[in-house]
């Protein structure tokens, strides 16, 4: 997937040594997952059941607790599907993903737009609300299911920008891409202990 | 020249702006500061803060340390009101006063603490400064990168991350806003945004090093550490002014009483007034010239805006001192011209590039300011 050098630049700047995992044993070293990805869903789930089954790294990150950050296409994977493709989620997060609509609307969404927080949460410490970061992407959470919606942010209808349940978190903007504000909550995740 | 109506700030002062009623964004700051903040809640953080670093590492904090005030008062603060156990780190600029050195010899005796001192190569400097002065018309570059960098160099090779420096910069500036809620935090991103002046150290270099002969290791103690290393130290690097109230004029009153610290004559400066602004280094008054013929004013009109703000002084006072003191030609001129191999007239002409509009310095106007008690004490490149 695309952002996976930026992704693991952010973390490895925030001081932290990231690993690229390719199997599911290898979750046993690590204390917090990231899930990048820029791409295709169907396909993007391929990757991810080369790693092992769904099921089985569902089963593994729900019973270890340990911190899980979905990025953009990743966010949508902690969902349950999307529109595009066949491909099922993860149902780590309820919510599914459809393409986004509005009038002359212009896809892929690219570039900054704002994030407006609608609840607290240890990832976005320090960070305000209305702030801009960084999106690439078509295909949205649009049906905002309460209570997992974190942030909301408007591209021809209104979508869910961060979502987050237990030890999950997923963001559609890319934290990695978005300067000062997106460094802060990378490093927010690393500290975070899954809780809140 | 536009003047803000309070405080008088021309526009020429950096980062400055004036709203419909004529007042500049740094005095509303100021209001904001005294009005809005909470300062019992920043004391609670500050608590909170030291009580988390205590006793965990080599040294509870580095201080960053010049002998100035704010320094001064930071260092006593911290050792006083917490009872920390600090690493103060100098760095020497090349131009510190004898009475400055007794007064740091005084104040670490006092207080007992240790001290890392470190002083670049002088031959080094000369070039840096001159090269600043050229690029930027503002000579002091190797002091203010070295003053930042090098002490969260310290930081990293004693593993302390908790940096504690005094005055926050938006009692000066509006780089930060206070009215953004947002901790002026003495990180990279500040070092980059106005310290260095646009010019990295690895700049710097590629700069100098045609007609210099220059180790790569010459400009390592004005280099940020990696930013990566900081964070694996976790590191908190803060002003003290932004936990509790600045107030240079008290702080400077209660470090006099409690340390016996003493201020000095300032070129350029009214000395019975402000005895206390600016007494660390020598070539201030260069340092405040060059501010003159680049933006017509200079630290006259700044400690009077600091007074205007806090209604220590008339308006008619202020401009009285402005206009007896502003603008004169520092004795000190002489030695820097010696350091860098500079006639006069080159001088002017540097500095007449980087004049910031619509002020114009008249070179034929210029009065001499007066020597001050120790001017034959400093060193003399020729002697």
């Amino acid at each position: 997937m695309g952002n996976l050098t930026s992704v693991s630049n952010a973390v490895y700047e925030m001081g932290e040594d990231p690993i690229w995992i390719s199997n599911l044993e290898q979750l046993d070293d690590v204390t917090h997952l990231i899930l990048p990805g820029v791409g295709h869903y169907s396909n993007a789930f391929v990757n991810l059941n080369s790693i092992g089954t769904a099921a089985q790294l569902v089963q593994i990150l729900s019973s270890r607790q340990i911190p899980v950050l979905g990025v953009c296409l990743g966010m949508q994977l902690m969902m349950e599907d999307s529109e595009e493709g066949d491909g099922k989620g993860l149902g780590l997060i309820p919510g599914k993903c459809n393409l986004l609509q509005g009038e002359n609307l212009r896809l892929p969404h690219v570039g900054w737009n704002q994030v407006v927080v609608q609840k607290d949460h240890p990832v976005l410490e320090d960070v305000k609300s209305d702030r801009d970061f960084y999106f690439v992407h078509s295909y949205a959470s649009t049906q905002i299911t309460e209570p997992w919606v974190i942030a909301t942010s408007f591209h021809g209808q209104k979508f869910a920008s961060i979502i987050a349940k237990d030890n999950f978190i997923g963001m559609q903007f890319h934290p990695e891409k978005s300067q000062t504000n997106g460094l802060r909550i990378i490093e927010n995740f690393i500290n975070w202990d899954g809780k809140w | 020249m536009k003047q803000c109506s309070k405080c008088g700030l021309p526009e020429t002062y950096e980062t400055i702006e004036y709203d419909n009623e004529g007042v500049c964004n740094i005095c509303r700051q100021q209001d904001y500061r005294d009005e809005s903040i909470d300062w019992d809640k920043k004391k609670d953080q500050l608590d909170e803060l030291v009580s988390k670093y205590r006793g965990k590492h080599a040294y509870d904090c580095i201080v960053p340390f010049s002998g100035g005030k704010d320094s001064t008062f930071t260092l006593n603060y911290l050792v006083k009101e917490y009872g920390l156990k600090p690493l103060v780190v100098q760095f020497n600029h090349g131009f510190m006063r004898p009475i400055l050195k007794e007064n740091n010899e005084r104040t670490f005796k006092k207080l007992g603490v240790d001290v890392h001192s470190f002083t670049p190569n002088w031959r080094v400097v000369k070039r840096l400064m001159l090269e600043a002065l050229i690029r930027k018309g503002d000579f002091c570059w190797h002091c203010h990168t070295g003053i930042f960098a090098y002490p969260m160099q310290v930081a990293l090779r004693y593993q302390v991350p908790l940096i504690f420096w005094g005055e926050p910069s938006s009692e000066y500036t509006a780089y930060y806003d206070v009215r953004d809620e947002e901790e002026e935090l003495v990180d990279e991103t500040r070092f980059n945004r106005y310290v260095n002046l646009g010019i990295t150290a690895e700049d710097m270099a590629g700069m100098i090093k045609s007609d210099f002969e220059l180790d790569p290791r010459d400009l390592d103690p004005y280099t940020y550490p990696p930013l990566r290393e900081l964070k694996k130290l976790k590191y908190r690097s803060v002003c003290l002014g932004s936990y509790i109230p600045w107030d240079v004029k008290k702080q400077s009153k209660l470090i006099m009483d409690e340390l016996g610290w003493k201020g000095d004559q300032v070129e350029g400066m009214p000395w019975e007034l402000y005895p206390y602004e600016k007494i660390e280094c020598y070539m201030q008054g260069v340092r405040d010239y060059i501010k003159y013929l680049k933006r017509g004013y200079s630290r006259v009109s700044q400690m009077m805006a600091l007074d205007l703000r806090k209604d220590r002084i008339s308006k008619n006072d202020a401009a009285q001192l402005v206009n007896d003191y502003e603008g004169r030609r520092p004795p000190s001129l002489d030695l820097f011209l010696e350091y860098l191999g500079l006639t006069e007239d080159e001088f002017n002409q540097i500095v007449l590039k980087t004049v910031v509009p619509p002020f114009q310095p008249d070179f034929d106007k210029l009065e001499n300011a007066p020597k001050t008690w120790d001017f034959d004490q400093w060193f003399r490149e020729n002697n």
